[in-house]
């Protein structure tokens, strides 16, 4: 993956004309993410930009973990993410946030397992995310915005 | 349930706090009806990764091993498993709590203590600042998060003692700002009795800082920001004892493939240091990156599984092998439930130097039968369910009948004449 790196004025600008979106969200979007934005790959520097007219691009947020999103037609269907910890998946999660969490909320406690890793599978939304504190790595998409035919593993996206 | 001290409530711990009281609403994240001080919670930016210079350990004849349980812990009203606990006392000066049934954990860095655990808010513990603004921190863990202050100890495992007061974390409790978005979105709130299953969570992994978020909290406009040094970061006790200050080694008897009620071993501190801590040639030893994506990882490869599994890592706070298999049947909550036990076998090989590498070999078991008649402590317990292709999560079933040395990043240990540079695993 090409890391690119902007100081933070340029950052900011560049940020909010190429644009960031959330999980089901128009590619063109920039959330507010709850720390500062330190870098962002667009689509153009991606290294290996995916086939099929999927866009790919990143950005690196001040915890240092990097989210890359995957966008078809102008929208995000799936995003991975990896980092020494987790990302603000409120954030990055977008309208899908609210059930991810009801569904989080569903899963039954298993016996002392409260630090494991989570695989969320919903008709509407996908989850999963594993590591251990200083490397965590995960991934997120929505089964009913996924183009034809594509092979999530090749994007580094758990099916 | 215990009851907390008065002092607790009385501690000067956030000012303003009270007047705040009266405000309402901007605490975000929370819910459960109780009205939230208003507050600020602004982000400190923490470095990316911490580079420690390479040290060697001297000897030391410092008593260097602490008892490690396996048992279902009374106060926690849920039946667990594979918890291995230890003691600690928590500092202050001369003054220390000792905190019984702490979960040692070698997937994290620091200790966290609960709040509420009896004397702990009568130690008057100094707070870290940002400014004069209290540092709060959210360790973020897989199933949620752990919410907390940042307060200076002296820690005391066994015999070792941290050479000067570290941060650590105070979690849960009633005095503390209410998480931010970016905390609290990680999940629930694990910070708590019932969520570590213990009173504390001690974290002792191969890293010397917990590099979470943390942020400057207030309930006026002064919140502050900007950076925070590591040496105001949670960090790993280990690396700050005075003696045997290199990495721990995790020991767990050999148990009954069906599980036993409870299982007992030995936490050691050092390595090279004593004539119980040497790295003998038995040990397989692993190096692992500091950095990077797969920083504290080796790859798995399983004999019979297709492909390998990149982020894989021992973890004693994992409390059942997390890894997906093809051709293993499970039950309806994705556990493995073969009813005879299968060995899988495969092998570590390090990022660091491929050449290195370890045996691995795990059972299989359905373990139902006796979760229900209490065991609490499981060799054979592995699930599907959390499982992520590409990451083989070895909990603490793998450390039954195992020694697992966790080399602390930075630390130089020989093997034979072989010279290894932490971060590092080592098992036999």
């Amino acid at each position: 993956m090409v890391r690119v790196r902007w100081s933070l004025g340029v950052l900011s600008l560049m940020v909010s004309l190429r644009g960031w979106a959330a999980l089901g969200g128009n590619d063109q979007q920039v959330p507010q993410e709850g720390f500062p934005l330190t870098s962002y790959v667009p689509a153009h520097a991606a290294s290996a930009s995916p086939p099929g007219g999927i866009r790919q691009q990143s950005v690196e947020t001040a915890q240092h973990v990097v989210v890359t999103e995957y966008s078809s037609h102008g929208t995000v269907f799936a995003l991975s993410w990896s980092g020494p910890t987790l990302p603000d998946s409120s954030v990055f999660l977008g309208s899908y946030f609210p059930q991810y969490q009801q569904s989080r909320q569903n899963q039954p406690l298993r016996p002392g397992a409260y630090r494991t890793p989570i695989a969320l599978h919903t008709p509407t939304l996908v989850v999963h995310t594993s590591g251990h504190m200083g490397a965590y790595q995960g991934s997120a998409y929505a089964p009913a915005l996924l183009p034809a035919g594509l092979d999530l593993l090749t994007l580094g996206v758990a099916p | 349930m215990k009851m907390l001290s008065l002092n607790f409530f009385l501690r000067p711990l956030i000012p303003g706090l009270f007047l705040a009281l009266t405000a309402c609403g901007g605490g975000g994240g929370g819910g459960g009806g109780a009205m939230a001080p208003a507050q600020t919670c602004n982000a400190l930016t923490v470095p990316a990764t911490s580079i420690p210079t390479p040290f060697t350990a001297s000897s030391s004849t410092t008593p260097n091993q602490v008892p490690v349980t396996v048992e279902q812990y009374t106060y926690v009203n849920y039946p667990t498993m594979n918890l291995p606990y230890v003691t600690v006392q928590v500092c202050h000066g001369s003054q220390c709590v000792t905190v019984d049934h702490v979960v040692v954990d070698t997937g994290s860095y620091g200790l966290r203590v609960r709040s509420d655990f009896p004397g702990i808010s009568g130690l008057n513990l100094p707070a870290v600042t940002n400014g004069t603004v209290p540092v709060m921190e959210c360790a973020q863990f897989l199933g949620g998060y752990m919410w907390g202050g940042v307060y200076q100890a002296t820690v005391k495992v066994g015999g070792e003692t941290t050479a000067n007061p570290i941060p650590i974390q105070l979690v849960g409790g009633q005095n503390s700002f209410t998480p931010p978005n970016s905390c609290s979105s990680a999940g629930s709130n694990i910070g708590s009795l019932s969520g570590i299953g213990g009173n504390g969570l001690l974290g002792v992994g191969v890293f010397l800082h917990d590099l979470s978020p943390y942020y400057a909290c207030a309930t006026n406009a002064n919140t502050g920001s900007g950076n925070l040094a590591l040496t105001s970061v949670i960090s790993n006790p280990v690396a700050a004892f005075s003696s045997d200050n290199n990495g721990t080694i995790l020991t767990l008897p050999t148990i009954a493939s069906a599980g036993q009620p409870t299982a007992t071993g030995t936490l050691t501190f050092g390595i090279n240091t004593q004539t119980n801590n040497s790295l003998t040639t038995s040990y397989a030893v692993v190096p692992v990156p500091a950095s990077g994506p797969n920083t504290g990882n080796f790859t798995a490869s399983l004999n019979g599984q297709a492909g390998t599994y990149p982020a894989s890592f021992f973890d004693s706070g994992s409390n059942l092998y997390f890894i997906p298999l093809t051709g293993v049947p499970t039950n309806a909550q994705g556990d493995y439930n073969p009813q005879t036990l299968i060995t899988i076998n495969g092998t570590a090989t390090s990022f660091v130097n491929a050449s290195n590498t370890a045996p691995l070999s795990f059972g299989l078991l359905d373990i139902s039968n006796s979760l229900n008649s209490g065991d609490v402590a499981f060799n054979d317990s592995g699930s599907d369910n959390g499982a992520t292709a590409g990451s083989a999560d070895f909990g603490l079933p793998y450390f039954y009948g195992h020694s697992v040395i966790n080399g602390l990043n930075g630390a130089q240990v020989n093997q034979g004449s072989t010279l290894f540079t932490g971060p590092f695993y080592a098992v036999h």
